[in-house]
C-alpha cells in the first residue's frame, strides 16, 4: 500500500528539508514554498491527507492561506508550524480550522506523532 | 441678532475651533479625523442657523437652511461612525450603508426635495416649512440612528463594569442632551410652534463630547483636547463678551453722546487684547480644575508622568515586536540545525545527507551570524557622531556603492539637488547606512527596471533639508505600510526586516523624521527630514 501523502508548505529550505528528513521514510511528501503553490498542488492531488503549513511567509501569510485552503478543502487536516507561539495566533488558527500547532524548533518525534494522529483520525 | 442666530454662532465657534485643533494636531489618526469632521458637521449647522436666524429675505434664508442641513445630514452618520470606534465595535458594512443613505439625502437636499420653503415664524425669523415625505423619512432615520447609537452604548454598559461603565454612561448622557437640543429644531417644521431654544444645547454638545473623550482617556487626544477645550471656551467667552459689550456700548453711546460705532468697537477690541492672556490662564486653571481636578502645576506634573508612561509603553511595544521577530528569525535556522543533529547518528554513512547537512547548517549559521550583526547595528546607533558633511556628496558616494546593481536592474537614476554644497551636521556612516537601506529596497522593488528619483530641497522655513527618494517599483500594500519601520517586518523572501527599522532609528537619533508613501503597482516614496 502506498504511503499516505503529506504536503509541506514553508518558504525556508531548511525547514522543508528538516520535515523531509523526519517524515520522508513514512509518507509520500510534496514540498512547496508558498500558500499559492500549496493551493495549486492541492488542486491536482486530491489524495493529500495532511498539510504542514508555516505561519509566517513573505507573500500570503500562513493564516490567510489556511483560511483559503480550508474553504476549498474542508476535510484536509492542516497543522500550523510557527517560530513564535502566541495565544492569539493559536486561537485564530484553531478558529480557522487548523487541527494542530507545532512550535519551532520541533522534535522529530513530535512531528511524527502529530502527523500520525491526524492521518489516522 | 435673534437668539436662534446667536445659538448658531456659538455652535459654529465651539465646534469648528475644536475640529480645527484636532485636525491640525493629529491629522493621521483616523478616529480623531472622524471626530474632527463630526465637529465640522455640527459647525456647518451652526453656520446655517446663524445665517438663517439673521436672514432678511426668504431666498437667502432657504439657501442657508439648506447649507445648514448638509451638516444635519452628516452629524448622526459621523456620530455613529465615531461611536463604533468609541465603543470598540466593528461593522464596516453598516457604516458604508449609512454613508450611502447620507449621500442620497444630500443629493435630495441639493435638488430641493427635502425642504422646499421657508416661512416667517416667531415674529423674528424665517424657518423651514412644508417638509417633504423624503424629509420625514430622513427625520425618522435621524432618530433611528440616535436610538441605534444608544442601543450600542446600552449593550456596552450592560457588559462593562466600573470606570468603563461610567465613561459610556457619560457618553450616553452628553449625546442625549445634544440630541434633545437638536430635535427642537425639527419641531417648528411640523407645526409645533416652539422657539428652537434647544439649539443652544447643541452648542455645548462638542464640549460635552470633549469632556467624555477626556474621561475616556484616549491617550493621544487627551492633551490636545485639553488645549482645544480651553481655547474654544476662551473664544466663546470673548465673543459673547465682545458682542454684549458692543451692543451695550452702542445703546449707551447712542443715547448719551454722539454715536460712533467704530470707536466703541476699537475700545472693546483693545480691552480684549489686554485681558486675553490673563483670561486664558484663568480659563485654563478653571478647566483644569473642572475636568482634571488639579492645579496647573499638578497638571504639568501629570503630563510629564503621562509622557514618560507613553514613552515606556512605546519601548515595551518595541521590545515585544523585537522579541517576536527574534523568535521567528532565530528559531527558523535553529530548526534544521536541531533536526539534522538529531538525525546525524543514524545517518553517518548517508553521503547525500552529510553533504546536505553541511550545506544547510552552514547557511543557517551564516544567517544567525548576519542577524546578530544587524541586531547590533539596530541596537548601536544611539548617539550619532556628528560632523559637518556635504550631504549631497554622501548621497553620491552611497549611489556609487550601488552602481552595479542599478545598471544590472536597468534602472534610470534621476537626481536633483538644491544647493549642492550645503554642509549639515550628521554622522556620515550612519546616514549612509540609512540611505543604503532605502535605496536597496527601491532597487529590489524594480527587478525589471524603472526610475529611481532622489531630490533634495529645503523646508519652507529653511531649517530642514528634505531628501525625497522615490521608485516606480511594485509598491507596498496599504495594510503593510504602517509596519515597514517595525523591526523584523518583511515581505521579502530573504530579508531580516531590520533595514528600515535601522534607518528609522538613525534618522530619529539625528532629530530628523522619515515618512513613507506607497501605492501598489505604482511605487514607493520616502521623505527624510534632517535638521540643518
Amino acid at each position: 500500500m502506498a504511503n499516505p501523502k503529506v504536503l509541506i508548505c514553508d518558504d525556508e529550505e531548511g525547514i522543508r528539508e528538516s520535515l523531509k528528513l523526519i517524515l520522508g521514510d513514512h509518507y509520500s511528501l510534496v514540498l512547496v514554498d508558498s500558500g499559492d503553490m500549496a493551493l495549486e498542488v492541492l488542486s491536482h492531488n486530491k489524495d493529500i491527507k495532511v498539510l504542514l503549513l508555516d505561519i509566517k511567509m513573505p507573500q500570503t501569510s500562513g493564516l490567510d492561506s489556511l483560511q483559503e485552503i480550508k474553504k476549498k478543502y474542508p476535510q484536509l487536516k492542516i497543522i500550523m508550524v510557527t517560530g513564535y507561539k502566541s495565544v492569539e495566533t493559536a486561537a485564530e488558527a484553531a478558529r480557522l480550522g487548523a487541527c494542530g500547532y507545532i512550535v519551532k524548533p520541533f522534535k522529530s518525534v513530535e512531528i511524527l506523532e502529530t502527523v500520525k494522529k491526524n492521518i489516522g483520525s | 441678532m435673534t437668539p436662534f442666530a446667536l445659538s448658531g454662532l456659538l455652535i459654529l465657534i465651539t465646534s469648528w475651533s475644536l475640529g480645527v485643533f484636532v485636525l491640525i494636531k493629529t491629522p493621521n489618526i483616523f478616529a480623531n479625523r472622524i471626530w474632527a469632521y463630526f465637529n465640522f458637521a455640527i459647525g456647518l449647522w451652526g453656520l446655517g442657523a446663524y445665517k438663517l436666524g439673521s436672514a432678511h429675505d426668504p431666498q437667502s434664508a432657504l439657501l442657508w437652511f439648506k447649507i445648514g442641513h448638509i451638516g444635519v445630514i452628516i452629524i448622526p452618520i459621523l456620530l455613529l461612525h465615531f461611536s463604533h470606534y468609541f465603543l470598540e465595535i466593528k461593522n464596516k458594512k453598516l457604516i458604508t450603508i449609512i454613508y450611502l443613505i447620507g449621500l442620497f439625502f444630500l443629493i435630495s437636499l441639493v435638488a430641493g426635495k427635502l425642504v422646499p420653503n421657508v416661512k416667517f415664524m416667531f415674529n423674528s425669523l424665517y424657518f423651514g416649512t412644508s417638509p417633504s415625505n423624503i424629509y420625514s423619512i430622513f427625520f425618522l432615520l435621524w432618530i433611528i440612528y440616535i436610538f441605534y447609537t444608544y442601543q450600542l452604548a446600552y449593550k456596552k454598559i450592560k457588559i462593562s463594569t466600573g470606570e468603563k461603565r461610567n465613561k459610556i454612561r457619560y457618553f450616553f448622557i452628553s449625546s442625549t442632551i445634544g440630541y434633545i437640543g437638536g430635535i427642537t429644531n425639527f419641531l417648528p417644521m411640523y407645526g409645533i410652534n416652539l422657539y428652537p431654544y434647544g439649539n443652544f444645547l447643541v452648542a455645548f454638545f462638542p464640549i460635552m463630547m470633549t469632556f467624555v473623550i477626556l474621561k475616556y482617556n484616549i491617550m493621544d487626544l487627551n492633551i490636545i483636547i485639553r488645549k482645544s477645550l480651553i481655547y474654544s471656551l476662551l473664544v466663546t467667552f470673548i465673543t459673547i463678551t465682545f458682542l454684549i459689550s458692543v451692543l451695550v456700548s452702542e445703546r449707551l453711546f447712542h443715547q448719551v453722546i454722539h454715536y460712533q460705532n467704530l470707536t466703541s468697537t476699537i475700545i472693546m477690541a483693545s480691552l480684549i487684547a489686554l485681558i486675553f492672556t490673563p483670561l486664558k490662564n484663568w480659563i485654563q486653571d478653571l478647566a483644569d480644575r473642572a475636568f482634571f481636578k488639579a492645579t496647573p502645576m499638578e497638571m504639568a506634573q501629570q503630563n510629564e508622568q503621562f509622557r514618560q508612561e507613553i514613552a515606556q509603553s512605546e519601548r515595551m511595544k518595541s521590545i515585544a515586536i523585537l522579541a517576536s521577530g527574534m523568535a521567528h528569525e532565530i528559531k527558523n535556522p535553529l530548526t534544521p540545525i536541531k533536526t539534522f543533529s538529531e538525525q546525524l547518528p543514524s545517518r553517518l554513512n548517508d553521503k547525500e545527507f552529510l553533504l546536505k547537512f553541511s550545506r544547510i547548517i552552514n547557511k543557517e549559521v551564516d544567517r544567525i551570524d548576519n542577524l546578530v550583526q544587524e541586531l547590533l547595528s539596530f541596537a548601536k546607533p544611539s548617539t550619532p557622531k556628528l560632523k559637518r558633511v556635504n550631504i549631497h556628496q554622501l548621497i553620491g558616494q552611497t549611489l556609487d556603492l550601488l552602481n552595479n546593481e542599478i545598471i544590472r536592474h536597468k534602472i534610470r537614476l534621476n537626481t536633483s539637488f538644491e544647493n549642492k554644497n550645503i554642509l549639515i551636521r550628521i554622522d556620515p556612516q550612519q546616514i549612509k547606512q540609512a540611505l543604503l537601506n532605502i535605496l536597496l529596497n527601491a532597487i529590489e522593488a524594480m527587478p525589471d527596471g524603472g526610475s529611481l528619483n532622489i531630490d533634495s530641497y529645503f523646508h519652507s522655513n529653511n531649517n530642514k533639508l528634505i531628501i525625497a527618494i522615490s521608485d516606480t517599483g511594485c509598491g507596498i500594500d496599504p495594510k503593510d505600510l504602517t509596519h515597514i519601520f517595525d523591526p523584523f517586518f518583511t515581505k521579502k523572501d530573504h530579508g531580516t526586516g531590520l533595514g528600515l527599522s535601522i534607518t528609522y532609528e538613525i534618522i530619529k537619533n539625528h532629530q530628523g523624521k522619515i515618512f513613507a508613501e506607497s501605492e501598489l503597482g505604482r511605487g514607493t516614496a520616502f521623505k527624510i527630514e534632517l535638521p540643518i
